[in-house]
């Protein structure tokens, strides 16, 4: 596989950053709304500038899928490192995919509430729940993947890592932050509520950097690959 | 708190006593750092929220405190730190290769541990029962967070543990491992020092 290309996969992932906060600015939920608000403040928000926020959600339905052709570079590295037995790459292709849901879900449900502003504002109110508590809550498929790509680096024995270990580390810790919103559906508020420090703010924030940190680490791990497969810059192998 | 100067004297074998002419090294792995210096930066974050909202409700938070039994906590911050000195022993006797007298160490601190989750099991119910739970007020979300979310840890550092009794069956064992063990060991400090740290915010402060 060319350079070129594998730049491209790894880039998907700073992308789907780009394309995703903006998104979320844009349909009006970051910051979050509070969970405390009642049916008519939600069906006022959704009645106000609709058009903005419907588009808002096409933008981060358009970037949901980037991930993917992102993990599958990740995974394909991670079976560089496992060797020919590659559970812990599979797991990882799973738990990315997975993690897309968290995303298209919660963007059905708010374009749902979006779609019909003059109806009754509990129906509202609910589907703005239903988008709210998986955009969350969603955690364990990301959990799992940065787990397999921890273990994966931890778990090589070879003399040539593609990655440092503390990337290794990293990724589990990652994985523990990304749980903090787990418990959202039992608080209204405070710092675990869907609108909270630790449960939207913190997992946000390293949400977003963990993509630009995976695609700098994939980006150092393309020229190994040549030296690896003696192939130059365009895939070729020399004759 | 001389305890856990002992600890760090013997976990860090080339800091103290005679061997100060070796060459400096960072204990365990290095890439360990990054997750114990990220996962205190979070804890950190959790205990400035909750001294901010305790700020803006003292008296609420301080008629809760009275609710906890400080002398099951008590009891967990002395299962905990004794458990911490288990593993600093048993991994310095590891390292220097008698893993008979690490395995018996590291058993203890396994105890110790598993002691901890029965103790906070056992608290929890009594909160349970006298009808406190998660959403019941500020002082508890964060209490049962906070310490559910450490109580996780304990069962990470214990699965952790069990992987360090199982090498010490063997009679030899690689340089790796030797880090590997170590870089356990400061899982499980980590853990410890946390716990010290929700003691103080939980019980001791009134």
């Amino acid at each position: 596989m060319s350079a070129g290309l594998q730049k491209s996969l790894a880039w998907c992932g700073v992308a789907f950053v780009l394309v995703l906060f903006p998104g979320l600015l844009m349909a009006g939920l970051l910051p979050p709304m509070p969970p405390t608000r009642t049916a008519e403040q939600v069906a006022q928000f959704w009645a106000t500038n609709t058009g903005l926020k419907r588009c808002g959600l096409v933008v981060m339905l358009a970037g949901s899928a980037l991930p993917v052709p992102f993990s599958t570079l990740i995974a394909a590295r991670m079976k560089q490192l496992e060797g020919r037995f590659t559970p812990l790459a599979y797991a990882q292709i799973i738990g990315a995919a997975l993690s897309v849901v968290a995303i298209v879900l919660p963007v059905c449900a708010f374009a749902a509430a979006s779609y019909r502003p003059e109806r009754d504002p509990q129906i509202t109110q609910a589907l703005n729940d239903l988008g709210w508590l998986p955009l969350v809550m969603f955690w364990p498929p990301a959990t799992v993947q940065c787990l397999a790509i921890g273990f994966a680096v931890l778990g090589y024995r070879g003399t040539a890592p593609i990655w440092p270990r503390w990337l290794g580390y990293y990724n589990l810790w990652i994985a523990f932050i990304f749980a903090a919103g787990g418990l959202a559906v039992l608080f209204k508020t405070g710092v675990f509520a869907w609108n909270g420090l630790l449960a939207f703010w913190l997992v946000a924030a390293f949400f977003g950097t963990w993509y630009v940190v995976m695609t700098w680490q994939l980006l150092t791990t393309i020229s190994h690959q040549l030296i690896d497969l003696g192939e130059d810059a365009d895939g070729n192998r020399p004759r | 708190m001389t305890a856990r100067s002992q600890v760090t004297a013997l976990a860090l074998p080339g800091g103290a006593g005679p061997r100060t002419q070796a060459p400096r090294r960072v204990p365990g792995e290095d890439g360990i750092w990054v997750f114990v210096l990220g996962d205190m930066t979070v804890f950190a974050l959790f205990f400035a929220t909750f001294m901010y909202s305790r700020g803006k409700n003292p008296h609420a938070f301080s008629q809760d405190h009275h609710s906890l039994d400080v002398a099951l906590g008590t009891t967990n911050t002395i299962l905990l730190l004794s458990s911490s000195l288990f593993v600093a022993l048993g991994v310095t006797r590891i390292r220097a290769g008698n893993h008979r007298g690490g395995f018996g160490l590291c058993v203890t601190a396994l105890g110790c541990g598993v002691g901890f989750v029965v103790v906070k099991t056992v608290e929890w119910s009594h909160l349970f029962l006298a009808g406190k739970s998660v959403g019941s007020s500020e002082y508890f979300s964060y209490y049962f967070m906070f310490t559910g979310i450490h109580l996780a840890h304990v069962l990470v550092g214990a699965a952790v543990l069990c992987r360090l009794i199982w090498m010490t069956r063997q009679s030899e064992s690689s340089e790796r491992q030797r880090t590997l063990c170590e870089t356990g060991g400061i899982f499980w400090h980590m853990v410890d020092l946390l716990w010290v740290v929700l003691f103080a915010l939980f019980y001791v402060l009134g």
